[in-house]
């Protein structure tokens, strides 16, 4: 018995020569988990709530068969996630609308963008698109 | 459908660390385990009507299969090692005269860590619910859930009083060096697998850090739970 504890409190004393590679990675942890909280809170600081602010920018324009294809880019600059964002896109030849075409994206996270895409009819060229959002939802 | 891969090593590890057998006798049971998720997600899958071979490309039904394979893979692992586990672990008892031996290694600790978070959190982190629940929380909710995610882990493992608890902790070593140790560091590979889960998924594409961060402090949360607890159960 005797020896036995005696066993014991050596395993013990073993045991409290923490390895230093434990406490690199107690240190990488700390460092982390400090890091997510501390970038947590500096938002919480800069944040000031403004409201979804929405842009929505033309990436590309791709001629199919049927009509064109005009992929978007939806960005949110505003410190609110925007929910069913209603992208409405307009042909236009000159002061006339000619076709509108629309799409719902469903979230546009607060500074975050989005991609997404509006098919025309239209076959002929020389014509403008213009692209906004028409309104958005709260999550 | 990559994550398969670097699962399936860990997987093996993971049996290596459970069962005392040699390298490639896990690496076998690794790819057992592997094809029995994969025949069970594939015949679940089909039952709930989730594999359309009409609508679907053959990659898209192979996808599905491969990704629920892996959750069903630790499942079969688990299982596994739970009804292997008394008699083994009576053999090895009287191998080695000590029962310890496969409890003590920090890095296994570390491993079945990450196991148990990767298998609690692989089930919701393909959904939307995740991301969407992070909108709808503010900033004092997130730290707040950090800090209750890191007490649950604390409390889970070294507070309680539980069976496969932490027995050997050695009475010297202060609490917050085990806190330290273990639970800071456990959290840490918590957060570092939720990124990897919400990127896998895609849902990291075209977010801001700050929304990265917040997705992944929700999906830490039943992450860390399935970490603290993976010591428990495994």
């Amino acid at each position: 018995m005797a020896e036995n504890e005696k066993e014991n409190e050596k395993n013990d004393r073993k045991k409290t020569n923490i390895p230093a590679l434990e406490w690199f990675f107690a240190a990488v942890g700390l460092i982390l988990v400090v890091g997510v909280l501390g970038f947590l809170i500096y938002h919480a600081i800069i944040d000031k709530g403004t409201p979804p602010n929405l842009n929505v920018k033309i990436d590309s324009i791709v001629q199919r068969e049927n009509g064109f294809l005009v992929k978007f880019v939806i960005e949110n600059t505003g410190d609110e996630t925007a929910a069913d964002v209603n992208v409405e896109g307009e042909l236009k030849k000159g002061a006339e609308t000619i076709e509108t075409s629309g799409v719902t994206v469903d979230y546009v996270p607060s500074h975050s963008e989005k991609k997404g895409g509006l098919f025309f009819k239209e076959k002929s060229g020389g014509f403008e698109i213009e692209l906004h959002a028409k309104g958005y939802n709260t999550p | 459908m990559f994550l398969a891969i670097p699962l399936l090593t860990g997987l093996s590890y993971f049996i290596g660390f459970e069962e005392t057998s040699y390298f490639p006798d896990d690496v076998i049971d690794a790819f057992v385990a592997y094809t029995v998720g994969f025949v069970t997600s594939g015949v679940m899958l089909y039952l709930f009507g989730v594999l359309n071979f009409v609508e679907d490309s053959p990659d898209v039904t192979i996808g599905k299969i491969a990704i629920q394979a892996v959750i069903a893979a630790i499942g079969a692992m688990l299982a596994q090692s739970q009804l292997g586990a008394s008699g083994d672990e009576e053999e090895k008892e009287k191998e080695s005269g000590s029962k310890k031996k496969r409890r003590t290694k920090y890095g296994g600790e570390l491993f079945l860590m990450a196991v148990g978070a990767l298998f609690l959190a692989m089930s919701p982190a393909p959904t939307e619910e995740i991301i969407l629940i992070s909108y709808k929380m503010s900033v004092l909710h997130f730290i707040s859930l950090v800090l209750l995610s890191i007490i649950l882990m604390h409390a889970f493992v070294y507070k309680v009083e539980f069976r496969g608890q932490e027995s050997r902790k050695p009475a010297e070593s202060s609490a917050w060096s085990v806190f330290l140790r273990y639970t800071v560091v456990g959290y840490a590979l918590v957060l570092l697998i939720s990124l990897y889960l919400i990127w896998t998924f895609g849902h990291t594409e075209g977010m801001s850090a700050e929304n990265i961060v917040k997705a992944v402090v929700v999906m830490g949360f039943p992450a860390a739970l399935g970490a603290a607890a993976s010591r428990l159960i495994l």
